[in-house]
């Protein structure tokens, strides 16, 4: 059949082959999900939600958030496989809990930060929840549709509220919406969810009491748990969680001690916006995303370089205090980057970094660019530098086998057999 | 289509065999399609996979009078809009860098085997601006009217019908050009 003769229909009949292997475990996997989709509705959204935490500004709270719930959640997992473990047994004790605060340590910048959080439900069938988490690195306070983010070294509030919430807060809502700590819900998902599942009985050394220890990890997300129950209570004592899948060196986030039903006074999710703060809404931040948008189509589609730059530049020059101003002059950087213009995009780079250095999850991928544009430049030792960095700072946030970290390895190995 | 309505029918109230059903009956469209959009080997295969682990569990959302395929069609050109768009966005890497890379990953259970003609199809329709090609893809693919590529598409039937015809004609063009698929 000539092509130029009947073009729709030869699309329509081109042949394809699959893989029979490959068809097999992509119906099993398929099967598989819609089976634990019946029996737990609420676990389709898990993953996503997961992975939507570890990428977004707010990750240390938000992992927290995950370990909190893990921790309350995973307990139900095989429990039958242990008569101590008797499920009526830990509801009925997880549903005495009204209040609990969680003191521990948390990593930033490689740094064990201690940090504390509380966390009061209210109304019916504790659907919703009062929450505050901080340490010197960062303040959160969700308090009934109102959310609040402080970073007291940029002294910047980011406030949050309405349905139509930021999409870093979603992740706070959608964590919620599953009803997290004694609902069935999470349970449910995290039984989908783990693997390598342990348990270890002991009697705690210092007090005597029966425990257990449990460990679990999470592959395609590069997580594992460890953590430890009291059998008398049936409550989870302490917690840590990292991000690899070996538990290796230290934590991620290591919850040291619960306390439970301890009263908390609401004054405690009372958030008062510091003195001079520069304080951002939601309105905003819509405003940002559009600008860019309107940028990344020049540059994208229309390959209008310099007048992309001219508009993520302004990105950047009114909105200094957000993440999109990190990302516009990354973006602008690029920019340079396609003109050719390379010690420009460097110029762009480093003031990213410069500006933004704490700004994890997209300060990485500058890195990469910066790396990049130093090769390009002939620079190969600050290339070289860049890409490490880039290695560094992203382990934690991405995934070794995906943008940034396998680019950036793979013109290590580049630059250092070229030397 | 009543095969499909009685299929989603079944699916809904949890029969694993209809599901068995629906992906045999729709994967190789799908994988067609995404394949066309994506023009990346891995991406088209997870992509696929991901929307019928996705659809698997959805049965409770599913409406039982919609067309199975379109929903499926719709659900993979969503995903690898997104995907295209991370890939933009994030990694901004050169075409020719971002293919070494790629081809280092080995990854041998690769789902779809491409024959020659598929392959050369598909590079074709990569040259076509991404509107175009994905009108000509849902159309061609998964038999998508017209009016719900325009809602997918967010234009209207005429702009969608326009950019269905200059594809093609711009198609027959690189393919005249070529030697017989």
């Amino acid at each position: 059949m000539k092509p130029a003769k009947n073009i729709g229909k030869l699309i329509k009949n081109i042949d394809i082959d699959t893989n029979a292997k490959t068809d097999e475990a992509v119906l099993n996997n398929t099967l598989k999900a819609f089976e634990n989709s019946k029996k737990e509705k609420s676990a389709a959204t898990a993953p996503n939600i997961w992975r939507t935490i570890m990428k977004r500004p707010f990750t240390k709270l938000a992992a927290a958030m995950v370990i909190l719930i893990a921790l309350l959640g995973v307990i139900f997992i095989e429990w039958s496989t242990r008569p101590a473990w008797a499920i009526e047994q830990t509801v009925e004790a997880l549903e005495q809990i009204k209040t609990v605060k969680i003191t521990g340590l948390s990593i930033y910048d490689s740094k064990p930060i201690p940090f504390k959080c509380w966390i009061k439900f209210s109304g019916q069938n504790r659907k919703s929840f009062n929450m505050r988490y901080e340490c010197e690195r960062e303040v959160a306070v969700v308090r009934n549709n109102l959310a609040f983010g402080y970073n007291p070294r940029s002294n910047k509030v980011e406030i949050f509220s309405g349905p139509k919430i930021h999409k870093e807060l979603q992740i706070w809502y959608k964590v919620r919406e599953l009803s997290p700590w004694v609902a069935g819900k999470i349970l449910e998902v995290l039984k989908v969810l783990t693997d390598n599942w342990q348990e270890t009985y002991e009697k705690n050394p210092k007090t005597g009491s029966d425990r257990v220890i449990v460990t679990c990890s999470y592959k395609p997300l590069n997580a594992s748990f460890w953590f430890v129950v009291d059998l008398e209570s049936k409550l989870i004592i302490e917690g840590k969680h990292w991000f690899n899948i070996n538990r290796e060196g230290a934590p991620n986030f290591h919850a040291q001690s619960f306390v439970y039903n301890q009263e908390i006074p609401d004054e405690i999710f009372d958030f008062k916006i510091p003195g001079g703060a520069k304080v951002i809404n939601q309105q905003d931040l819509e405003q940002a995303d559009a600008l860019f948008d309107k940028a990344f189509k020049l540059y994208d589609k229309d390959k209008n370089y310099s007048e992309a730059i001219t508009i993520f530049q302004q990105v950047y020059e009114l909105y200094p205090d957000k993440n999109i101003a990190e990302e516009a002059l990354s973006m602008i950087g690029i920019c340079y980057g396609a003109m050719g213009k390379y010690q420009k995009a460097i110029e762009s780079f480093e003031k990213a970094i410069r500006e933004y250095p704490d700004l994890k999850g997209w300060i990485e991928s500058t890195y990469f660019y910066l790396g990049r544009a130093y090769m390009k430049n002939g620079q190969k030792d600050k290339a070289l530098e860049a890409f490490k960095n880039c290695l560094v700072l992203g382990e934690d946030f991405h995934k070794p086998n995906a943008f940034p970290l396998e680019h950036a390895r793979k013109y290590i190995d580049k630059l250092e057999n070229e030397k | 289509m009543i095969e499909d309505k009685l299929l989603i029918w079944r699916f809904k109230c949890g029969s694993s065999e209809a599901l068995c059903r629906i992906y045999k009956k729709y994967k190789n469209d799908l994988l067609k399609l995404a394949s066309a959009l994506l023009n990346d080997t891995y991406a088209a295969d997870d992509v696929v996979q991901d929307c019928f682990v996705s659809f698997a569990q959805s049965a409770d959302r599913i409406k039982a009078s919609g067309n199975l395929k379109s929903y499926l069609a719709t659900c993979v050109a969503n995903r690898a809009r997104n995907r295209l768009r991370a890939r933009k966005r994030q990694e901004t890497v050169e075409p020719d860098e971002a293919k070494s890379a790629e081809s280092n990953l080995k990854r041998p259970e690769q789902w779809i085997i491409y024959s020659e003609r598929l392959r050369r199809l598909n590079d074709a329709l990569c040259q076509l601006p991404y509107e175009q090609r994905e009108a000509i893809s849902l159309h061609a693919h998964a038999g998508m009217r017209f009016k719900a590529i325009a809602q997918l598409q967010d234009a209207s039937i005429n702009t969608v019908q326009s950019r269905y015809r200059y594809g093609l004609d711009k198609l027959r063009s690189i393919l005249a050009n070529e030697a017989e698929l």
